[in-house]
């Protein structure tokens, strides 16, 4: 037994070693009583199954692609790796996160499981279609440019083009590699036969999430599409945005364009 | 730390009755319960707890219906992160963010009790998503308290700290009820006692809930937990888990009811995480615990 000079930062560490190696020597000096050591474990197991369960929440539609018991194997093996860096698990796992782990879940699995992704090559964005449903759906989407206030922004003779307007704070454009949205919503939503073959394309796409009415919404992006919204979210500038589409299609229409973000309250 | 917040004291407490601890997909059958300017015997002592670190978002449903329910219930926010026997001389970064969150929703909400708990769960870098032991020593009470003073400067006010459940010893200098009461006696906080969690200690770890209730002071309880347990897979024959994926055990009932004839009626929480059942469910068991509170004779103390 450690003597009274044993710090409390002592104790900690050796809990820190056990949770995250399963090496309890250390922490096992501090016990006291005829309990085996092996009980230890109900904290280490306690530790990884919330993780595991926070990664089930933040990527439900990977889960339902590898099933339960061998997403958990995984997921288990990214705990070890990079354990939560927020008190909140909400987000765990997701890239660009200045709550998380600097690695993310796609990270570790494309630097640690080549074999799986070989095997299942849209995974990451499987992943990146999760994240942004769930960013979307926490975010604040009750800030948005209505068409009464920009009706009187009119009135008032203001030149749209010169005001500050950029992208809803729950907008997030996620980028793709595989034409994947529509796999993904029937995944995600139940809708694929369990005998249906996943066969898909390499097509560079981009897909925005949103929030409206508290519910998220999804669209696939048009590269002008693309292009415009991406410049918009930068410049929060219509002119700045309208001027990029239109260099790469002199016929983008921006008045349809911005009547439908209006009126899907994208735009703030 | 000295503290100038005002010392928790139950006699000033203003919530009663029992509640449950919220989970999103009960929030319609909750608010469904609510019925403003007429009497209603569903809700009458109700109150709702949440886990307050579920809320650390920007928005969207999550604070919507938190509102709506703050707007018809009384609220209590639980938090399960707060590590505050962690605390070393320099708090690690993220515990200083995830205090910054709490505070922004403590401010917001305002709600009846904040409550946290007698554990750690964060590292320097890490947060290991369980509420871990503290050894009942003296640096480790010290840790504590500068956590819970820590906690309690960042959102402005005091709050409860939980009993934990004890599954194997570790080396101890006191008694575990003798190590709460000191805390909260330096610090001002009060105290939440888990009774599924005393009824867990005392089965795994033989402590004496009798002692243990009579070493704590009533009027610096402020909260009741009540809970479900299940066996340790791994050691079914000796081991009870806090699961919280089950009904309150029977036992846990009849403690429950020790616990109020020597505290006195206080708030009781049903706490339910894991297998969820349907709202009617756990309205049934936290009727149950308000009939406790209600119709026993303590309650005409």
């Amino acid at each position: 037994m450690p003597s009274n000079n044993t710090s409390h930062r002592d104790y900690l560490s050796a809990f820190e070693e056990f949770l995250q190696t399963g090496e309890n020597s250390k922490l096992a000096s501090f016990l006291q009583g005829s309990h085996p050591e092996s009980f230890l474990s109900v904290y280490r197991n306690g530790f990884i199954r919330a993780s595991i369960s926070a990664l089930e929440c933040n990527f439900p539609t990977l889960v339902t692609l590898w099933g339960e018991e061998y997403f958990s194997q995984i997921a288990a093996a990214y705990v070890n790796a990079a354990p939560p860096a927020s008190a909140t698990l909400i987000g765990y796992g997701f890239e660009n996160n200045p709550d998380a782990p600097s690695l993310s879940f796609i990270e570790f699995l494309q630097g640690n499981a080549a074999d799986l992704i070989k095997q299942y090559p849209y995974v990451p964005d499987i992943c990146r279609l999760d994240q942004a449903w769930l960013q979307a759906l926490n975010a604040n989407g009750q800030d948005f440019l209505s068409l009464e206030k920009v009706q009187e922004l009119i009135a008032q003779g203001e030149d749209l083009g010169e005001l500050p307007i950029t992208l809803n704070d729950s907008a997030h454009i996620v980028t793709l590699e595989f034409d994947l949205f529509e796999l993904w919503g029937q995944l995600r939503f139940g809708e694929l036969p369990d005998d249906q073959a996943i066969q898909l394309n390499a097509h560079n796409n981009a897909v925005i999430f949103w929030q409206r009415e508290m519910q998220v919404q999804a669209k696939p992006l048009s590269d002008i599409e693309w292009i415009f919204m991406q410049n918009l979210r930068q410049s929060a500038s219509m002119d700045v945005a309208s001027n990029a589409a239109l260099a790469v299609d002199e016929d983008f229409d921006i008045s349809t364009l911005f009547a439908e973000l209006l009126n899907a309250h994208l735009l703030k | 730390m000295m503290t100038h917040l005002a010392q928790f004291d139950a006699k000033q407490l203003t919530l009663s009755g029992a509640g449950i601890n919220l989970k999103p997909q009960h929030y319609e059958a909750a608010l469904s319960l609510a019925d403003k300017g007429t009497h209603n015997e569903a809700t009458s002592g109700l109150w709702f707890e949440v886990h307050t670190e579920n809320y650390f978002v920007q928005g969207g449903p999550r604070l919507h219906y938190l509102q709506a329910i703050a707007d018809n219930f009384p609220l209590s926010f639980h938090g399960v992160a707060g590590s505050l026997g962690s605390f070393t001389e320099k708090p690690a970064e993220l515990t200083s963010r995830h205090l910054a969150q709490v505070s922004g929703l403590v401010k917001h909400f305002n709600p009846v009790l904040v409550s946290e708990h007698a554990t750690w769960s964060t590292s320097q870098h890490a947060y290991f998503a369980d509420l871990l032991p503290l050894p009942r020593t003296q640096q480790a009470l010290n840790c504590l308290c500068e956590g819970i003073e820590r906690y309690q400067e960042a959102i402005g006010r005091t709050i409860l700290i939980e009993n934990p459940t004890n599954y194997l010893d570790f080396i101890s200098e006191m008694d575990e009820a003798d190590f709460l009461m000191e805390a909260v006696n330096r610090t001002g906080a009060g105290l939440l006692i888990d009774v599924n969690n005393l009824y867990l200690s005392y089965r795994n770890t033989a402590l004496d809930p009798q002692q243990y209730l009579a070493a704590l002071d009533p009027a610096k309880v402020g909260e009741i937990h009540i809970a479900g347990f299940d066996a340790d897979p791994n050691f079914p024959d000796d081991l009870l888990i806090d699961s919280h994926a089950a009904p309150v055990d029977e036992a846990v009932w009849s403690l429950l009811e020790d616990v109020l004839k020597i505290l006195g009626p206080k708030p009781v929480l049903l706490e339910r995480d894991d297998n969820v059942p349907e709202f009617a469910e756990l309205m049934t068991e936290r009727n149950r615990a308000y009939s406790l509170l209600t119709e026993s004779d303590y309650a005409l103390q």
